[in-house]
């Protein structure tokens, strides 16, 4: 596993700009804890029957609840850090919403999840690589193999072939 | 002749594994033309070799079934979670289990034996000496669920793919000895983004087309490719998740050793489609065979050689071919006429 080509996966999420859908008749906004300016004005120009609210949890009982309830002909837009669109998008899917009817704003924030592939664990906000496991403490070189399921993005130990061949520390995007 | 399992031997540690002549001889080489080059290269899982040869049945048993179901049984152990299943697969695994189960009877009723009485199943397998009686869909009446119980006694990896939305996600799979990929971080990806960090592929659009043709893949038909790379050492798990153990070995080749310590490795991927779930199953089954071994072939010394010298640098690096690469394109090229 060559960080080189792990950077540029296609499995990494590519966010175009968000539109209302037309044919929807509920629109749903859901922010993680603050609405930021470009939900907000996408709500604004709704004209639909709509609803926001905020989260700081996504898997807050109330925000699992709307989903449950969600309209066939409803539209979901989310907007927050990386985990907390996929880890949404997730429980929608579990709901039975479609993939057109949901719809992610670009992450809030660069911070990225990592998930250790030696131990299984999720480090929080990865901002550079190689990056220490919170877990087993390995380096671990950032990579752009991105798991929806996880929210998370592929690590491996930067130096298990040759332990003196560290790489140079990198800020991630 | 066929090849009949031979004593344990291992794939880690003191690395013992070993092929026999005929073993050799039946492998399942992997370069239909000199110059390497990526294609989908699927033809028809259909009997191809004669007697004895790696593609004469549905599932190959060879001499290394006791090793490799060791060796499984050790991985497993370890790390229990390279065996994962989604709640909506357990029909897929049913169906995979009795496809196997079929298969297996039918082609070596010397080893295996299967009667079956509407839904009372019962199970023999002669080599490592399981004899079982369960319902069939039941998985209470079974040791383990379906695809726990039987990818324990099949040689290979194997990803199951749910059909849905215009794709095919990896929901379950057994993954105890991949190149380089982790099931547990794989798990729930659609097939473009499980092959997301393969280079080359989205500019020549091999994935997507790969993609189309499967699920178009029809009940009955199942289809093969072969893949490949090379692996120090004769190991069999160079899971991601090891790779903090197995990457170092790639710092040991020299010039003196590289024809001993490094492995063609090959894939047979089967791929199936299952006729109730509508999931198709992947089997990657791995075949290891040493460079010193290889060039007792003289034409596939020769074709090997040309194969690595001409391959991309982008997959030298992806195969994390690069520290040793040179050194196994020095040492063929004394059997390839053409230098």
């Amino acid at each position: 596993m060559q960080a080189e080509h792990v950077n540029g996966a296609t499995s990494k999420p590519v966010y175009t700009p968000v539109e209302l859908n037309p044919k929807s008749s509920f629109h749903l906004f859901i922010a993680e804890q603050d609405v930021p300016v470009d939900l907000q004005s996408l709500y604004n120009g709704c004209t639909a029957d709509k609803a926001v609210a905020a989260y700081a949890c996504a898997s807050d009982s109330q925000l699992l609840e709307s989903l449950q309830n969600f309209p066939l002909t409803g539209t979901l837009y989310l907007a927050g850090t990386e985990p907390f669109l996929w880890r949404v998008t997730s429980h929608a899917r579990d709901a039975g919403l479609c993939s057109d009817q949901v719809r992610l704003l670009a992450p809030i924030s660069r911070e990225r999840h990592l998930f250790c592939c030696h131990c299984h664990t999720i480090t929080e906000e990865v901002t550079y690589s190689p990056y220490a496991c919170s877990g087993c403490g390995a380096m671990l070189e950032v990579t752009d193999h991105f798991s929806r399921l996880h929210g998370a993005y592929f690590s491996f130990q930067a130096n298990a072939e040759d332990s003196a061949d560290m790489p140079e520390k990198r800020e991630v995007n | 002749m066929r090849v009949a399992p031979k004593e344990i031997q291992s794939f880690r540690d003191d690395f013992t594994y070993t092929n026999s002549a005929s073993a050799i001889e039946r492998f399942p080489f992997p370069f239909p033309e000199d110059e390497y080059r990526y294609s989908v290269n699927i033809e028809a899982h259909q009997p191809k070799g004669g007697e004895g040869s790696a593609f004469e049945h549905y599932i190959d048993v060879d001499e290394h079934y006791l090793s490799e179901m060791a060796e499984r049984e050790l991985v497993l152990k370890d790390m229990p979670n390279r065996c994962l299943v989604m709640p909506h697969m357990d029909l897929a695994c049913w169906e995979m289990l009795e496809r196997y189960m079929v298969s297996l009877a039918e082609d070596y009723p010397e080893h295996f034996k299967l009667t079956r009485d509407g839904d009372n199943w019962h199970w023999e397998n002669k080599l490592l000496n399981i004899d079982d009686h369960f319902t069939f869909g039941d998985g209470a009446t079974l040791p383990r669920p379906p695809l726990d119980y039987i990818g324990r006694q099949v040689q290979g990896d194997f990803a199951l793919m749910d059909q849905r939305e215009g794709n095919l996600f990896m929901d379950a799979g057994m993954v105890t000895c991949p190149a380089d990929w982790s099931l547990a971080f794989d798990a729930g990806m659609s097939f473009d983004e499980w092959h997301g960090p393969v280079p080359m592929v989205k500019s020549e659009g091999i994935i997507e087309r790969a993609r189309k043709y499967l699920m178009a893949l029809p009940v009955g038909q199942p289809v093969r490719r072969l893949n490949w790379t090379l692996t120090v050492n004769a190991r069999m798990d160079t899971s991601t998740e090891k790779y903090n153990e197995w990457g170092h070995e790639r710092t040991t080749i020299t010039p003196e050793n590289v024809s001993e310590k490094v492995y063609l490795r090959v894939e047979v991927q089967v791929l199936d489609r299952m006729p109730r779930s509508n999931a198709v199953t992947i089997s990657i089954r791995t075949y290891l065979l040493s460079l010193e071994d290889l060039v007792t072939n003289k034409a596939w010394a020769v074709r090997m050689h040309r194969a690595l010298k001409t391959l991309p640098e982008a997959l030298i690096d992806y195969k994390g071919l690069t520290r040793f690469h040179g050194m196994a394109v020095d040492y063929l090229s004394q059997f390839d006429p053409a230098n």
